[in-house]
């Protein structure tokens, strides 16, 4: 299950590093008669087999939104043409439209893959920022005690009690509304990891505070470790199942939070394609049922989650590790 | 000159019980005095609860003493500065009781022992790496287990990971911490052979803590009894095991389990009140001190 987790993971961030690459599309170019296309079949059958291709797709009703296929003319799919895996030139018939197109005739599966690169690296650093202030205070805190730990622990529950999604809210709001987007991005991992890390705080403090008193520490201590080495020898490697548990929490919980705030708005443009900003699609239910791809990028978030749960789990740790 | 010196040495655990209760003060030591010397082995007896753990780790400073004076070559180690006092720590080692605990279960046993090595900046990796070999070979640990983990070794190797690794600095003095009580009665022997075999090799002093007190007849040269806190007997193992002055020692010693099933056993049981718990140490033989009224 390790395997399978650790294999899906790599296909997503491999997909989202080779995006120009793969996308059969730009991600940003719209194919104003394609509104709400469904996907593309890619067949193998026509007068006998033959190498993949499309039947071009034409439109019969812009208002029912129904296409037709010409199922006269088959072309061919090119490949490793103009810097792409694959892709159908507009004149011969194109576009290749693999998940359907968006509301504004946008290739969709093109988006998902340049969308990841943003959600996808976005998510990791915000969680890798939590997990390193969280591990940082709660082990000062659990190591060091006394004042320390009563300043820091209250601290931590302070941000714990806020409503982290009205925080991020808030947060984002005071600045201004229309940003660059390498701004948002730093923007959003620092509120992220701002509200990521009191979890991440807590339970290592709790844990650093046992280990601490165990005699391997005190043995440490003997030889004359200094705190620093302490925790980072000892104290922390004994935390280590827990933020692993936490990192897969977090991870899906900032890929949502980067959807939420895109999707009122606050997030990035609508013009960058992340998966937060490509859900914008999916709020509108009655379309739900036309065009189900626009869910692409929920399922796409699924995967994720299951990939990162599977590669946790798989390595035997339990939630919170307290015994060897 | 003593190597090492305990003057009056006092911890006192002070327990808060609420706000309006005043606190209450458990005397773990209570003016504990004792002097080793160089290439000694001084054993420290006594029931659970008696302090003579926490006496060793108030030695080695890893509980700070409520008050008193440490002296380790006539230095005064409770003065010492941080930097200082790590760099006495080179001098001054502990085996813990538990081998199991007292290993991190995250190292690998190479990693366990070079980690003094690391801790010091002693040495290239190389020679850093020679030197746990050394060790391994040293307390009879095979050096092709040098990338295992704690939990792949037996308890009595374990232990052996443990002397490896308090050896590493080259110390004078060793605190052994109830350092075999954990183990097997034959894995016991065989620590022990090891710890008086490496005694005579590397020129080790040690305070040998134990409740065991037919293994502190065998292998030390002087022995103190503690109890409450206190040091209520103390002098050689002869004077001590032949002639004991204080009610508490005889009853430690009538508890000893004795081979022979047949052999006339007289339990003694002690009655707390029968002698004064504060009276000073006095001298009732050669080099022999009770705390025992005239």
């Amino acid at each position: 299950m390790r395997r399978a987790g650790q294999g899906l993971l790599a296909l997503v961030v491999l997909g989202a590093a080779a995006a120009p690459w793969l996308a059969p599309n730009p991600p940003d170019r719209t194919f104003p008669a394609a509104l709400y296309a469904p996907p593309t079949p890619v067949r193998l059958r026509h007068a006998g087999l033959r190498a993949p291709f499309i039947y071009p797709q034409r439109v019969v009703s812009a208002l029912e939104r129904r296409f037709e296929e010409d199922a006269t003319r088959p072309v061919p799919l090119q490949w490793f043409r103009d810097g792409r895996l694959v892709t159908v030139p507009d004149a011969g018939g194109g576009p290749l439209l693999l998940l359907g197109a968006d509301s504004l005739g946008r290739d969709t599966f093109s988006r998902l893959l340049y969308g990841a690169r943003t959600s996808l690296v976005l998510a990791a650093a915000s969680t890798l920022l939590a997990l390193l202030v969280g591990a940082l205070i709660g082990g000062i805190a659990g190591y060091a005690g006394g004042v320390a730990d009563e300043t820091l622990s209250r601290l931590t529950d302070f941000v714990l009690v806020l409503p982290a999604m009205y925080v991020a809210l808030a947060l984002r709001a005071v600045m201004p509304l229309v940003l660059p987007p390498a701004t948002v991005f730093a923007l959003l991992t620092a509120i992220f990891a701002l509200l990521g890390w009191p979890v991440v705080a807590r339970g290592v403090r709790a844990i650093v505070a046992s280990e601490r008193e165990r005699e391997y520490v005190v043995a440490g201590r003997a030889l004359g470790a200094t705190p620093s080495r302490l925790l980072a020898r000892y104290l922390l490697p004994a935390a280590g199942g827990y933020l692993a548990v936490q990192a897969t929490l977090l991870l899906p919980a900032f890929i949502l939070a980067e959807a939420t705030l895109s999707y009122v708005g606050l997030g990035f443009p609508a013009t960058v394609p992340t998966w937060g900003t490509m859900l914008q699609e999916a709020a509108n239910v009655s379309l739900l049922g036309g065009a189900p791809w626009v869910l692409a990028p929920a399922a796409a978030i699924f995967v994720v989650v299951l990939a990162v749960n599977l590669v946790v789990q798989g390595t035997g740790r339990a939630p919170v590790q307290l015994e060897p | 000159m003593a190597l090492l010196e305990v003057r009056h040495l006092v911890k006192h655990f002070v327990r808060r019980q609420g706000l309006w209760r005043p606190p209450s003060v458990i005397r773990a030591v209570d003016d504990v005095s004792f002097a080793i010397e160089e290439g000694e082995m001084f054993g420290l007896v006594g029931e659970s609860g008696s302090g003579k753990s926490t006496t060793g780790r108030c030695i080695l400073r890893l509980i700070e003493p409520t008050s008193g004076e440490v002296l380790f070559r006539g230095e005064n180690v409770l003065a010492f500065s941080r930097a200082r006092m790590r760099r006495a720590r080179r001098d001054m080692q502990i085996v813990f009781q538990d081998p199991y605990s007292s290993l991190n279960p995250r190292m690998r046993a190479g990693a366990i022992v070079e980690e003094p090595l690391i801790i010091h900046r002693l040495g290239s990796s190389a020679e850093r790496r020679e030197r746990v070999a050394e060790l391994f070979a040293l307390v009879g640990l095979d050096t092709g287990h040098l990338a295992r983990y704690p939990h792949e070794f037996s308890g009595g190797q374990r232990q052996r990971i443990g002397i490896a690794r308090a050896l590493a600095l080259n110390p004078a003095l060793v605190i052994a911490d109830e350092a075999v009580s954990a183990l097997d009665v034959s894995i016991q022997a065989q620590v022990v052979r090891l710890m008086l075999d490496l005694r005579a090799r590397l020129k080790l002093t040690y305070l040998f803590i134990a409740h065991d007190l037919r293994l502190v007849e065998h292998v030390c040269s002087r022995v103190a009894v503690m109890y409450l806190g206190k040091v209520v007997e103390i002098g050689t193992t002869g004077a001590l095991f032949t002639s004991a002055a204080h009610p508490y020692t005889r009853a430690l010693l009538s508890a000893v389990p004795v081979l022979d099933p047949d052999a006339p056993r007289r339990r003694i049981v002690l009655d707390a009140g029968s002698f004064d718990h504060a009276a000073p140490l006095r001298e009732v033989g050669p080099s022999h001190w009770a705390a025992v009224p005239v």
